[in-house]
């Protein structure tokens, strides 16, 4: 499974609790308000454990994270 | 560093069902005392007394922790390019909080009715009701919600000056958060001075520092992160100094005052002590936490366990007191009884609905 394929079940499952089962990588994340401070701080968490990638504090901005496409964009760059 | 963010949010809300399990072995130990043939004043200055007082003195650092974490988010949402945050995502995290909110607190007004109904309880006038929803006067943690709102709403303009000028954003509130606190000192003290003690617990100025404070440290995470770390240990110092400071001066308070139990007001030491807890936690963000991950899942808990601790809390005290209040004596098991329910039941809710069919709903519920 690939890099957003992973977020997006994260997302969708554990975060979400299936409440959008329709979510897409490019859907925004936090305009909308699909993710909310603790759920960003959980999937940074998730990020770690999961696909074993540390971002770097001062990377945990808005314009990384305000979609699943972005940051994967992100995590493939840091790779 | 981010990443102790949860953990914070974890210990804080930990702390928060300490606390609370704390006052009801201190109401067992004072206000109930009668219900085992106890004396209240003979309690004080025992064992048990001060292992709650230690307890009181410790968590005090809980609430600016939270708010700090919602400011630093603020931060983070409003991102490099925008001048400040916008009211659409203020909506949202408004939204996002008052529907959690709005749930429990009826699950109390039904409580409240029923027990007026049968059981002689008290009844609330319609404008009593709006009062108590607007102030989070439904029960005694809910304030920390519409203080929250308050500061959301507020932060546009927090952002935008944060942005301008983050160091007089922390000179002015920090100034002011001191100054409120000294409004407070004449009333613990027993005096009777006017125009003191007025600001009710709900309304921002009280914990005014601490929700900017996050924003600021969010723009500035990588300065920040540098300074916090090569500091880490002066921060762990100082709170070790402060902890036992702020203990003797609520006690010195207490005996001047002449009032026995009196109820914990937030002093200048707090305020320092509360600093250097936050810093210290954010400082060692390189070291393991034990229990990362436990700590972790009760930050991403920590609104549900908050809007949930108290209610189980409560009708398990009033049981206690009406059908065990012998039990009552023994306040550490009391207060041990207390933090299982306290911290046991949130999270036993919140994972049924997990595994429900209510399951997408858990957001609007637990927040």
């Amino acid at each position: 499974m690939n890099k957003q394929q992973i977020l997006l079940d994260y997302i969708k499952q554990d975060l979400l609790k299936g409440r959008m089962a329709k979510l897409t990588a490019d859907d925004d994340l936090l305009d909308s308000g699909i993710l909310n401070s603790l759920g960003i701080l959980q999937l940074v968490a998730f990020i770690d454990e999961r696909l074993d990638i540390q971002v770097p504090d001062e990377d945990v901005v808005y314009e990384n994270f305000h979609s699943v496409a972005a940051l994967v964009a992100y995590l493939d760059g840091l790779a | 560093m981010i990443k102790r963010l949860l953990a914070l949010n974890g210990v804080s809300a930990l702390c928060v069902v300490l606390f609370h399990s704390e006052g009801w072995g201190m109401v067992a130990m004072l206000a109930w005392a009668d219900r085992y043939g106890a004396v209240p004043a003979d309690q004080i200055g025992t064992f048990t007394y001060y292992v709650f007082r230690a307890i009181e003195q410790l968590i005090v650092f809980c609430i600016p922790a939270f708010l700090f974490v919602s400011g630093f988010f603020i931060a983070f949402v409003t991102g490099r390019a925008h001048k400040t945050v916008s009211w659409r995502i203020v909506g949202i995290r408004i939204r996002d909080l008052i529907i959690p909110y709005t749930i429990w607190t009826l699950v109390y007004w039904t409580l409240f009715f029923l027990e007026a109904r049968f059981m002689d309880g008290r009844t609330f006038t319609p404008g009593e009701y709006v009062h108590m929803f607007l102030t989070g006067g439904t029960d005694p943690a809910y304030y920390y919600v519409p203080m929250l709102i308050q500061f959301l709403l507020l932060s546009p303009l927090l952002v935008y000056w944060a942005k301008v000028s983050p160091v007089s954003l922390i000179v002015v509130t920090g100034i002011l958060q001191l100054l409120v606190q000294l409004q407070y000192y004449p009333s613990i003290l027993g005096l009777d001075i006017p125009f003191t003690n007025f600001i009710p617990k709900w309304l921002f100025m009280t914990r005014i520092l601490w929700f900017p404070l996050g924003i600021v440290v969010g723009f500035h995470v990588k300065p920040m992160q540098v300074w916090l770390a090569s500091h880490k240990r002066t921060f762990l110092i100082t709170a070790l100094i402060l902890y036992p400071l702020a203990i003797i001066e609520w006690e010195l308070i207490q005996s001047f005052s002449g009032q026995i139990g009196l109820q914990h007001q937030e002093t200048f030491l707090d305020t320092f002590f509360t600093l250097a807890v936050i810093f210290a936690f954010l400082g060692y963000y390189q070291t393991k936490l034990p229990y990362a991950h436990t700590l972790d899942d009760l930050g991403s808990k920590s609104f549900g366990i908050y809007l949930i601790h108290t209610l189980a809390m409560t009708y398990t005290a009033r049981l206690i007191a009406v059908w065990l209040p012998g039990f009552l004596a023994y306040q550490l098991l009391f207060f041990l009884v207390m933090f299982v329910v306290g911290l046991g039941v949130p999270l036993l809710l919140m994972a049924l609905v997990n595994r429900s069919p209510v399951r997408p709903f858990y957001k609007y519920i637990f927040g």
